[in-house]
This record gives C-alpha cells, sequence and structure tokens, in this order.
C-alpha cells in the first residue's frame, strides 16, 4: 500500500537529504574553485551539533524546532504516501508556521527580521503550491497524489505555467541565491544567519535534518510531474538541482520586495494562465 | 511640546516612563510627594498630571486629585496605580457603582509600558481640547 | 419544539427588561448571567431535542403578533428619527422614512389579504444557528459583565449605561434567534431591523464624537439594506403572492430581481465590499459588541439568509455576481490586514474576509458550497469571537490595540497568551475548522464550470497565503520572549471570572468542534444540505484521519515537552546583538556610552498593499458586480 513508500520515506530521506546536501557544497565549491569539504560533511556537522553544550535562549525554541521537524516530516510522508494534496500543503505551512514562531521567540534583532524575510518567503511561494494542487485537481479529479499519479497522467504536458511557477519558487524553497533573504549556510548574510542565529546544538541540528527532509520532499513535487516516465522524472529532478545549484552560484541576493512581487506577478499570470488555458481548453 | 507633571513615590519608574515620554515630545516633571506636587502647582501649569493613587499614605493621591480639580479645574489628571488590588471588596464594588467623585480621565493600573502611556496621554489631552505641538 | 423556539425568542426580550431594571453591581451582574445561562441550556435543550429530527414548519397564526408588526416597524422609525434629530443627521432618517413608506404602502394595499401559510419553522441549520447565538452570544454577555467593569474603571468620565447597554445585547440575542426561525419575510424584517437598531445602538454607546459617526455609518448602510429587504418582500407579494422565504427557495421561475435585493440587504449586513467601512467603523464600540455582533452572530445573518437562497442562486447571474462580491472582498481584505497595525482592524477585516468567503459560498449555490459555507460559520463564530474577547481583555489590561505593544505576552500574561494560541490557531491553522474548510472551499469552488473557477482559485491562493502572514506575525509577537522583572508582568488575578470562563469556553468549544467535526457535518449540516439537494457531502475518513493526526501532534507535542522540559538541561544564554552587552536581552550598550532599547517592529509592507489603494479598487469593483447583480435580470434573462 502507499503508506510503505511514506515510511520509506520517513526512514531514507534524511541520509538522502543530508547526502544531496554534500553533493551540493562539493559542487558549489567545485564551481568556485575551491575543494570542498567531504561529501559527508553534512552529516559530521549535525552530529557533532548534537554533542555540543545546549545554550538556549529561551525555553520555547526547542519545542518549537522540534514541532517543526515533525510537520515537515509528515508533510513529506504525506507526499510520498499519495496522500491529499491540499492537506499536505496546510501541514507545510504549519511547519513554516513552527519555524517563524522560533525566530520570534528569540525577541533578538536578526532573529526577528530573519522571522519576518521568513513571513515574506512563505507568502511568496505559498500561492503556486495551492495553485498546482488545484491544476492537478483539474487534469486528474482528485486531490489524492496516489491517484493522480498512478494512472499516468501527463501532469507537465498540462500544467507548464504551473510547473514553470513551481520551479521559481524551488528557489525560495531551497534557500537558494537570490531569494535566501532569510536563512544562510554561508557567512556573507546581511542578517548574521537570520532566522538561526539564536538557534545552536541540538536545536540548530533539528533544523539541519528537517531541511533534509524538506528537500527531498521539494525534489519530489518536481518530479510529480514527470512521474509518468520515471527516468525522465528522475533526469528532470536533478537537472533542476543542478540548475538550482549554478542559479545560486551566479546570482546575488534580491531585496525582499522584488522576491515577493516578482514571484506573485510570476504566480498571477503563468500559473493563472495556465488555469484559465485549463478552463478554456475545456476541463 | 506638552507639559506632564508625573507624582509618584517611585522616582525609578518616573524617569523610566520618562526615557519614552520625552521620546514622544511630552515633557515630564517628576513630583515624589504631594507636597511637591503642590510646590510645583503654584509655579507651572502643566497640560496633564498623571499620578499615583497612594503617596504618603494608603490613598491620599485621592484626595490630591480632588484638591487639584477644585484649584485647577482645565488641567486633565490621570491616575496610574497600583492601589486597587489593595483595596477591599466592598470599596472595589462602590467604585464600581459609582465613580462621579474621582474626576479624573484615566484610571490606568501598573504596569503601563511607557509607549502605550505615551499614546494615552495624547488621548487625554485631545479629549480635554488641548493643543499642543 | 414549537414552545422552545418561542420561548428563545421571547425569553432574551425578558431578559433584557430585567437587566436593565436591576440595580448596578452584584444583582445586575446575578441578573445577567442567570439570564445568560438559561439562554445557552435552551439553545442547547432546543439542538438535543432536534436531533435527528425532520425539518418542521408552524403556522403560528397569532393575532396580536401579525397585529404588532407594523406598529413595531413604526416605533423603530420613531426611534431613528428622534435620535437623528438629536445628533443632527439626516441621511439616517431619510432612510428610515423611506423604508416605512415602503412598508405604509404594503401593510395598506395588501395588509388585509396576507394569508401566510406557515410563519415560523426549524431545520438544522436554524439549529446550528441557534447554538450559536445561544452559546456563543451568551458567553459572550457573560463576558461583558466584567469586562464593562473594566472598561469604566479605565474611563471615569465616560456615562455608567450598563444597564442600557445589557438592555440591547439581550434584545438583539431575541431578534437574532427570531431571524433564524422566521419563515414569514415579514417577521424576518422585523427581525433584521432591531438587529441594525441594536447595532446602531451599540456602537454609539460611549457617545463620543466617533461612536456617533461610526454607529450613523452603521445605521444609514444597514438601512439602505433594510429598504432593498422591503422592496424584495414588495415584489414578490405584488407579484407571485409570496410572503414566506419557504416558498421563495421552492418557487420555479420566478423573477431574480426581488432574490437579488434580498441578497443586496445580506450582502450589506455582512459588510461586503463596497459596504465594509461600516464594520471597520463599528470597532469603536466596546468589545463585546464587537465579538456579538460584528463578529459571530449578526453579520452571519446576512449570510444565513443568502445560505438560504443558495439553492435559487446557482449558475444565475445573481449567484455569478455574488462568488465575486465574496471573492474580491475574501481576497482583498485579506491583503490588507498585512499592513495593518490596529489588531481590532486586523478582526475586523478578517471577518469581513471570511464573510466574503461564505458570501461566495452561497452565490455558487451547489451542495458542497453550501456545506463550506455552514461549516465556515460554525467555525468562524468561535474562532472569531473567542479573539474579540482576548483583545478585550488586552484593552483592559495592556491599554492597547496596537500590535507592535503585544510583545512578550507569553512571559506577561501566560494565561491570555495560551488562549490567543488557540484563537489564533483556529483561524489559520490546519487542523482547525477554518482551514479545512477551506480546503473543502477549493473543492468546490474547482466544481464549477465556468471563468469563475481559476478567478476563485487565484483569490484563494493569494488570500489564503495572505492570512497565514499576519496571523504569524501576530502570534511571533506574543510568543516571544524576555526575562523581566516581576513588576513589568501582569497580574492575571486582576481579570473578572466571567472573562476567563467566557474565554476558556470558547477555547474548550474550538477545540471541540475542531475534533466533531465529522459528526457537528453528519448530525446537523448534511441531513440539512440532503433535505434540499437530495445529495449529501462530507469530508472522507482517511483524510479525517489525517487531521487527527495531525491534532494529536499540535497538542502532545508542545505539551510533551512542557511537562518534561523543565528537566531538560540548557544553559541559558543571551541574545546575539552584534558582540555588544546587552541587559537582559532588552536593552544593549552602543556607542558613546549610551543604552538603547532593542526595539522590533513587524513588516508592514503598506507600499504594496495599502487599505486606501486596496479599498478603493474593491469597492469600485464591487460597486459594478452590485449592479450586474441587481440590473442583470433584465439585461442577461
Amino acid at each position: 500500500m502507499e503508506i510503505i513508500w511514506g515510511i520509506v520515506y520517513v526512514i531514507l530521506a534524511p541520509f538522502a537529504g543530508g547526502l544531496l546536501a554534500g553533493v551540493d557544497r562539493k559542487l558549489t565549491a567545485r564551481m568556485q574553485r575551491r575543494v570542498g569539504p567531504p561529501v559527508l560533511q553534512p552529516f559530521y556537522d549535525v552530529l557533532k551539533l548534537f554533542g555540543k553544550e545546549n545554550f538556549e535562549v529561551n525555553r520555547l525554541q526547542f519545542p518549537f524546532m522540534l514541532c517543526h521537524l515533525v510537520f515537515m516530516v509528515y508533510t513529506g510522508a504525506l507526499f510520498y504516501s499519495g496522500s491529499d494534496m491540499l492537506l499536505m500543503i496546510f501541514a507545510l505551512t504549519v511547519a513554516a508556521t513552527f519555524l517563524v514562531l522560533a525566530a520570534y521567540s528569540a525577541n533578538s534583532p536578526y532573529s526577528f527580521i530573519g522571522a519576518q524575510r521568513e513571513l515574506v518567503l512563505v507568502l511568496s511561494a505559498e500561492p503556486v503550491l495551492i495553485l498546482v494542487a488545484a491544476g492537478v485537481f483539474k487534469v486528474t479529479g482528485t486531490f489524492r497524489l496516489y491517484e493522480a499519479v498512478a494512472t499516468g497522467n501527463e501532469l507537465i504536458k498540462f500544467l507548464p505555467g504551473l510547473f514553470l511557477c513551481l520551479f521559481y519558487v524551488f528557489t525560495i524553497k531551497l534557500r537558494k541565491s537570490p531569494f535566501d533573504i532569510s536563512y544562510s549556510h554561508h557567512a556573507h548574510q546581511e542578517i548574521v544567519k537570520g532566522i538561526s542565529t539564536e538557534i545552536s546544538g541540538r536545536t540548530l541540528a533539528l533544523l539541519e535534518i528537517s531541511h533534509w527532509y524538506e528537500n527531498i520532499f521539494l525534489l519530489g513535487f518536481i518530479f510529480m510531474f514527470f512521474a509518468f516516465s520515471p527516468v525522465l522524472g528522475v533526469a528532470v529532478t536533478l537537472l533542476a538541482y543542478l540548475a538550482e545549484i549554478v542559479i545560486d552560484n551566479s546570482n546575488a541576493r534580491l531585496r525582499w520586495q522584488w522576491t515577493l512581487v516578482s514571484s506573485w506577478l510570476i504566480t498571477l499570470i503563468f500559473g493563472g494562465g495556465n488555469l484559465v488555458a485549463l478552463y478554456l481548453a475545456g476541463r | 511640546m506638552a507639559e506632564i507633571l508625573h507624582i509618584d513615590k517611585d522616582e525609578k519608574l518616573i524617569s523610566y516612563h520618562a526615557y519614552i515620554l520625552e521620546a514622544a515630545g511630552l515633557h515630564v516633571h517628576p513630583a515624589s510627594s504631594a507636597q511637591a506636587a503642590r510646590a510645583y502647582l503654584e509655579t507651572a501649569r502643566p497640560d496633564v498630571i498623571i499620578t499615583e493613587a497612594s503617596l504618603a499614605g494608603k490613598t491620599d493621591g485621592f484626595d490630591l486629585v480632588k484638591e487639584i480639580n477644585a484649584k485647577y479645574p482645565g488641567i486633565p489628571v490621570m491616575i496610574l496605580t497600583s492601589v486597587y488590588d489593595e483595596m477591599d471588596d466592598a470599596w472595589k464594588d462602590a467604585f464600581d457603582r459609582d465613580k462621579s467623585w474621582l474626576p479624573v480621565y484615566r484610571f490606568m493600573e501598573k504596569p503601563v509600558s511607557p509607549i502605550v502611556l505615551a499614546e494615552e496621554v495624547e488621548h487625554v489631552l485631545e479629549e480635554a481640547g488641548h493643543k499642543h505641538a | 419544539m414549537l414552545n422552545t423556539i418561542l420561548f428563545l425568542i421571547g425569553f432574551p426580550f425578558l431578559a433584557a427588561i430585567l437587566v436593565w431594571l436591576a440595580p448596578a453591581g452584584k444583582p445586575r451582574a446575578v441578573a445577567v448571567r442567570v439570564s445568560c445561562a438559561v439562554i445557552s441550556a435552551a439553545s442547547v435543550l432546543l439542538a438535543a431535542g432536534m436531533l435527528h429530527l425532520p425539518d418542521q414548519i408552524f403556522p403560528f397564526h397569532n393575532g396580536l403578533v401579525d397585529k404588532m408588526l407594523f406598529p413595531a416597524e413604526a416605533l423603530l422609525t420613531v426611534i431613528i428619527i428622534w435620535l437623528g434629530i438629536k445628533y443632527k443627521k439626516a441621511l439616517a432618517p431619510a432612510l428610515a422614512v423611506i423604508q416605512f413608506l415602503i412598508m405604509f404602502y404594503f401593510e395598506m394595499t395588501c395588509g388585509g389579504e396576507l394569508a401566510p401559510q406557515y410563519n415560523l419553522y426549524i431545520d438544522q441549520f436554524s439549529v446550528i444557528m441557534a447554538l450559536v447565538i445561544g452559546v456563543i452570544g451568551s458567553l459572550i454577555c457573560l463576558y461583558a459583565v466584567s469586562y464593562m467593569r473594566d472598561y469604566h474603571r479605565h474611563y471615569p468620565k465616560l456615562a455608567d449605561r450598563r444597564g442600557y447597554f445589557f438592555f440591547v445585547l439581550f434584545l438583539f440575542l431575541g431578534a437574532m434567534f427570531g431571524l433564524v426561525f422566521s419563515n414569514n419575510l415579514l417577521y424576518m424584517f422585523l427581525f433584521w431591523e432591531i438587529t441594525t437598531l441594536s447595532s446602531f445602538l451599540l456602537i454609539g454607546y460611549t457617545r463620543t464624537p466617533d461612536a456617533i459617526k461610526n454607529s450613523f455609518l452603521a445605521l444609514t448602510m444597514n438601512l439602505a439594506g433594510g429598504i432593498a429587504f422591503a422592496l424584495a418582500i414588495v415584489f414578490l407579494y405584488k407579484s407571485y403572492g409570496i410572503i414566506e422565504l419557504d416558498k421563495v427557495v421552492a418557487a420555479k421561475n420566478i423573477a431574480l430581481l426581488p432574490v437579488a435585493l434580498l441578497c443586496l440587504a445580506g450582502v450589506i449586513k455582512s459588510a461586503q465590499m463596497p459596504f465594509s467601512s461600516w464594520l471597520l467603523g463599528a470597532m469603536v464600540a466596546p468589545t463585546p459588541t464587537s465579538a456579538l455582533l460584528h463578529s459571530s452572530t449578526m453579520v452571519k445573518a446576512g449570510v444565513f439568509l443568502l445560505l438560504k437562497l443558495a439553492p435559487v442562486l446557482k449558475s444565475t447571474v445573481v449567484g455569478d455576481m455574488l462568488v465575486l462580491i465574496g471573492g474580491l472582498t475574501f481576497l482583498l481584505c485579506s491583503l490588507i490586514n498585512l499592513s495593518e497595525r490596529n489588531v481590532k482592524k486586523v478582526l475586523a477585516y478578517s471577518t469581513v474576509a471570511n464573510l466574503g468567503l461564505m458570501v461566495a459560498c452561497a452565490g455558487v449555490g451547489s451542495y458542497e458550497a453550501v456545506w463550506v459555507g455552514i461549516m465556515f460559520i460554525v467555525f468562524h463564530a468561535v474562532a472569531k469571537s473567542l479573539l474579540f474577547l482576548v483583545v478585550g481583555t488586552t484593552e483592559n489590561r495592556f491599554y492597547t490595540k496596537d500590535m507592535e505593544n503585544f510583545d512578550n505576552m507569553v512571559v506577561k500574561m501566560p494565561k491570555l497568551a495560551m488562549l490567543y494560541v488557540i484563537g489564533i490557531a483556529g483561524m489559520f491553522v490546519a487542523p482547525f475548522g477554518l482551514v479545512i474548510s477551506k480546503w473543502a472551499a477549493i473543492e468546490a469552488f474547482l466544481k464549477i464550470d465556468s471563468l469563475l473557477s481559476p478567478i476563485l482559485m487565484l483569490i484563494l491562493a493569494f488570500g489564503s497565503a495572505a492570512t497565514m502572514f499576519y496571523w504569524t506575525q501576530l502570534l511571533g509577537k506574543i510568543l516571544s520572549v524576555r526575562e523581566m522583572p516581576q513588576e513589568e508582568k501582569q497580574r492575571e488575578i486582576r481579570v473578572g471570572n466571567d472573562e476567563w470562563f467566557s474565554e476558556w469556553a470558547h477555547a474548550g468549544i474550538s477545540i471541540a468542534v475542531c475534533v466533531l467535526f465529522p459528526l457537528i457535518s453528519r448530525v446537523w449540516v448534511e441531513p440539512y444540505i440532503a433535505g434540499i439537494y437530495g445529495h449529501s457531502f462530507g469530508i472522507g475518513e482517511g483524510n479525517y484521519a489525517i487531521m487527527l493526526i495531525m491534532f494529536a501532534m499540535l497538542v502532545i507535542i508542545p505539551l510533551a515537552i512542557l511537562r518534561y522540559g523543565k528537566k531538560m538541561k540548557y544553559s541559558a544564554d543571551k541574545t546575539y546583538v552584534a558582540g555588544r552587552d546587552i541587559d537582559e536581552n532588552y536593552a544593549f550598550e552602543c556607542a558613546i556610552d549610551t543604552r538603547k532599547e532593542i526595539s522590533l517592529k513587524n513588516y508592514y509592507p503598506s507600499e504594496f498593499f495599502s487599505e486606501n489603494s486596496l479599498l478603493k479598487a474593491g469597492n469600485s469593483a464591487c460597486a459594478v458586480f452590485i449592479l450586474l447583480m441587481i440590473l442583470g435580470e433584465f439585461t442577461w434573462r
């Protein structure tokens, strides 16, 4: 049954996600003519984080971060077990909320600005997710991902505009330049570490792990459009991720206003246009 | 630039409030007792008075307020106090039913954020018909 | 059953007189508490009694009542004229006179021959409304006991007319009960106008210039709606001999103009664009008014009427225009909230936005959409009411309505912060009801076979994203933590027991309706829908399981951490302020030996989402839709 894939995700995603993060760093380094850390570095980092002394700014951050992780895992599990797309998006929103609350609770300047910008990022990306779910429903007649995909629907053929929007917000979700305005692994943040400024030790480890889960979920979202041909799907997904690494390395950060305006415009034109086209074509 | 006469035993509290009130364009004159307040009022007219209810005694602030209202009826008075909690139920019930004996524009309980206090002062000044820069 | 209904309608009127005559202080408080208990018990008994029963319709031919209808109208008009003269306002009395003349003309020409079959009725939708009015409404009146005491303590110069305040509150409750059980349109119209009058009187309670201005604004707009209602009644009777609501819904081939007029009345009552300003202005009223009339009950009367008419509206120009009006209102009001700092205004715009979704559901008119609309009423009434109540308590303790002053509430007043969490979660966090209803709404709207479907998708996508933004901002402020000395914390003991009881009851009901969601659907909503459309609708079991799991996680994890977290070891640390020495996370040393307070203000992106431009755009567009709604009858026939 479908649930088995959800369980597979829960168990394997951190490994796949961590590996992906390691490969990401290696490739990025190579693009910048550096050697880069070992591919397994993310795992070493997280293990080290767990071993550190627990410095907390307040009592709420750890519970919030834990809830963020749990809901992120739940979102991905819902996705991979082919469950209802809207519920999955709502679960993702809850996860995002917890992350923002963790940053807010610190009552610190950098953390706070990070939280505001994170909210802007969610504001920029969320409309696309809902529209994608709506598009899938229009094409397949169901929100249940399993039924939508298992019947071999060629989602990319009917939802190219939405796929474009998704790719645009993919950059946002992966926290890549030019949209890495709220959080960054790199040291060049003008707001120090943004939402994770006040987070360290095991709480930070949880955040890292939740990123791994999230990335695997997001890759799945891209794959979904090509699920009718798994080989093509995997190829496109990996290509998309590679493209993101290139985009990350070749773009400077945008201001939050641009992030919001550009993603909304693109969503309205290409996403809205896609849905209108579907209606006119008789779906 | 409005002038506030802030009467309270706790001088640290007055300066804590003053820090924000000044930034909002409200100049604060502290007074830590009823006598100091009376002395000040002989020489100057503030635009608004903020006072504790419990100064030397438990409720002498109320008497001071009545006195000020009799002598200087044009100046709006606000009470900012922690005394309400200490009153007994009979007093609270009586106060609930009839407040006409206390001629004040606001009755507020501590703690109040100085930012909020500044806003309330602005509202009171408007209500009392004062115009200031 | 009929007796319970009559009791529910009549008792609040008696209670109103009782609380007005009761001596101030303890006696009045007791009178209010007892009346609240009686009303909520009666509503619950009504609901229990109607379980699994079919809809019932009652002749209720009472000569005395019929004779009193017109004089009551006249009395309302006189009161409005008198107050209009007193405060030198011309427009409201003029509208009241016009409305009266229409009804006078109707009375003279048709009064004698009217022969309605069934004056009162009850169905499961009315039961739901009765529960909202009776339970939530009573809890709000109960809350008002200690809230108004503290409110008057804060403003000693305000004339203390609490007896009169409670009188109008209970009068309003009685009128609402009357509204939801009336089948005779004349009865409904009278109750409708009593709610307009109550709103007017309550908004103007403090008699400050702002209060007077806004009370007359609300009155004028709602009187315009009343005129539309009156015209609809005249049309319906003169052209079709119909004076009863069930006959309007059942009629085949009737012109939609009277229906459009009724819809206009409903749209105005629910403060949709371009009529939202009255609801925003109504926020000057004391909080119980905002909670009772302007979020959970009176505004729902407008949506109630629209949902009742939904079967007639499906796939018509009127219905389509309603979809556009409601949808656009939802989107624009959600966007306006992005730049809004005043918490009561945030709640008000959120209310208008959610009402917009309900109006859109009515306009769609399919059985799924009506299901969504009714569920929305339930969840929104509870959650929004809770939020207004806690905002009121905040007003009385912190003396502010500015979101920027809500920092660190979790430290200053933890219980209140908890209530905020439940209330705000109820507004936008899955699996609470409002989000689940939104999910069902998306599905219902996707099934529409017209261009409205992609339009609504865009509206929902952008609007929902906006709601997450501003609710999380508010929640974040409340849950920000900083060390502070005891003197800075508020004493929760100061909050009155009536307020606490009401707020915790609201929180409990909020959680209960979330968990018991399928039960509510199966017992009340689905039978109503099935009765009208023949089908029923519900959420799949699998999805309900997902919701439950999410709910469990939401509750269990924080509770577990809070319980066991005390044993978790951690070293407390100060926040990072670029290496500066800071003092208890509050102020830090900066250049030239000065101390600066850390002040953290939210983003209010008003350059993109300015209230003025969005209102202008929305009001113009919706004004056009309203015109089309009424005139479309003639051009598109």
